[in-house]
């Protein structure tokens, strides 16, 4: 019997800084968030372990993963990183599972609306767009 | 001799909200960002130029800190201005400008050139499925950026990105970059020819 690495993942969980987001990745739960602002000297340190760590989870088996993107801003080094990221969420459909991203925007924010058009349509991921009200 | 008064007034009805000229620090380069956003958002009442102003300045201050180490020749430039990036942010009643200059090696020029007059060329949606082309070909530069950052500072400002190289020495140039960001809400996604 293989041993049941769903329940061994680990949550991972990164505080924000001036030029970070808020990061919760609860595999228990199914759930990712990203919150802040994301504009990092070196994008790809900040965003690898995370990408790591979802390989992991859609690896495992896991049945569903719920992504809350909840960021204010991201520069353009940032954007590639988040691509890669959904990209790799995107292998749940690819295994038959089920996936949720919810891409929040601040209201009247038709760039950030219009930035998750783009994700979804590149990556043919199906998003809920939900605008915040202030 | 005494301070000329008029070019003290210059400054003043220019409106300049930053000016730096000197090395720059990944901490520097953030505590730049977060001055100017709080005098953005203390001059600029509009919630969308605000975010429009934010995005533009952090992808020219940050492009101006990754192209900073790439001039290395001390005996024909200077240590201090070799090392020096320009920021400069200015607020009109109708527009922001914000330029930043930077040495580059004259090997690069035709490259930047290419790419600038490129984006020059495309209006909204071509620049939309550009930007899109970029973020799916899975290239990082060797110092991990996205190579998006003209591209998302044409999109986000819907006007010509303004430039011009100086040449110093055999080897390098003067390169300055300008951009204007309206204070003029346009709802309509199409890009505006801006001459100056």
């Amino acid at each position: 019997m293989e041993i049941d690495s769903i329940t061994a993942m680990e949550s991972y969980l990164l505080e924000p800084t001036r030029v970070s987001p808020q990061i919760r990745f609860l595999p228990d739960e199914g759930l990712l968030e990203l919150r802040g602002r994301s504009s990092p000297e070196h994008p790809l340190q900040l965003y690898q372990p995370l990408i790591e760590r979802l390989d992991e989870y859609v690896s495992n088996g896991s049945q569903q993963l719920i992504i809350n993107f909840e960021l204010d801003y991201f520069n353009t080094s940032s954007s590639k990183c988040i691509y890669e990221l959904l990209r790799k969420a995107g292998q749940m459909y690819a295994l038959g599972k089920t996936l949720t991203v919810n891409w929040y925007y601040e209201e009247d924010d038709e760039d950030m609306m219009e930035q998750g058009e783009d994700f979804a349509d590149l990556l043919d991921i199906e998003f809920n767009f939900k605008e915040l009200d202030d | 001799m005494l301070p000329n008064l008029r070019s003290y007034k210059n400054i003043y009805d220019n409106n300049i909200i930053l000016m730096h000229k000197g090395e720059l620090t990944f901490d520097l380069v953030t505590s730049l960002i977060e001055t100017l956003e709080g005098r953005i958002n203390a001059i600029e009442p509009e919630r969308k130029v605000q975010r429009v102003f934010y995005s533009v300045v952090t992808e020219c201050i940050q492009n101006l800190y990754y192209h900073m180490d790439e001039v290395r020749d001390e005996d024909v430039i200077s240590t201090y201005d070799s090392r020096s990036g320009l920021i400069l942010v200015m607020a009109r009643k109708r527009f922001f400008r914000v330029l930043t200059g930077n040495f580059i090696p004259n090997y690069r020029i035709p490259g930047l050139q290419n790419s600038l007059d490129k984006i020059n060329s495309m209006d909204y949606d071509e620049l939309r499925d550009y930007y899109k082309e970029i973020l799916s070909d899975g290239k990082y530069s060797e110092k991990g950026t996205a190579g998006l950052g003209f591209v998302e500072i044409a999109k986000k400002t819907k006007s010509q990105l303004q430039y011009s190289f100086q040449q110093i020495t055999d080897e390098y140039s003067y390169f300055t970059f300008q951009v204007r960001i309206s204070r003029v809400l346009n709802t309509t996604k199409t890009k505006q020819r801006v001459m100056t």
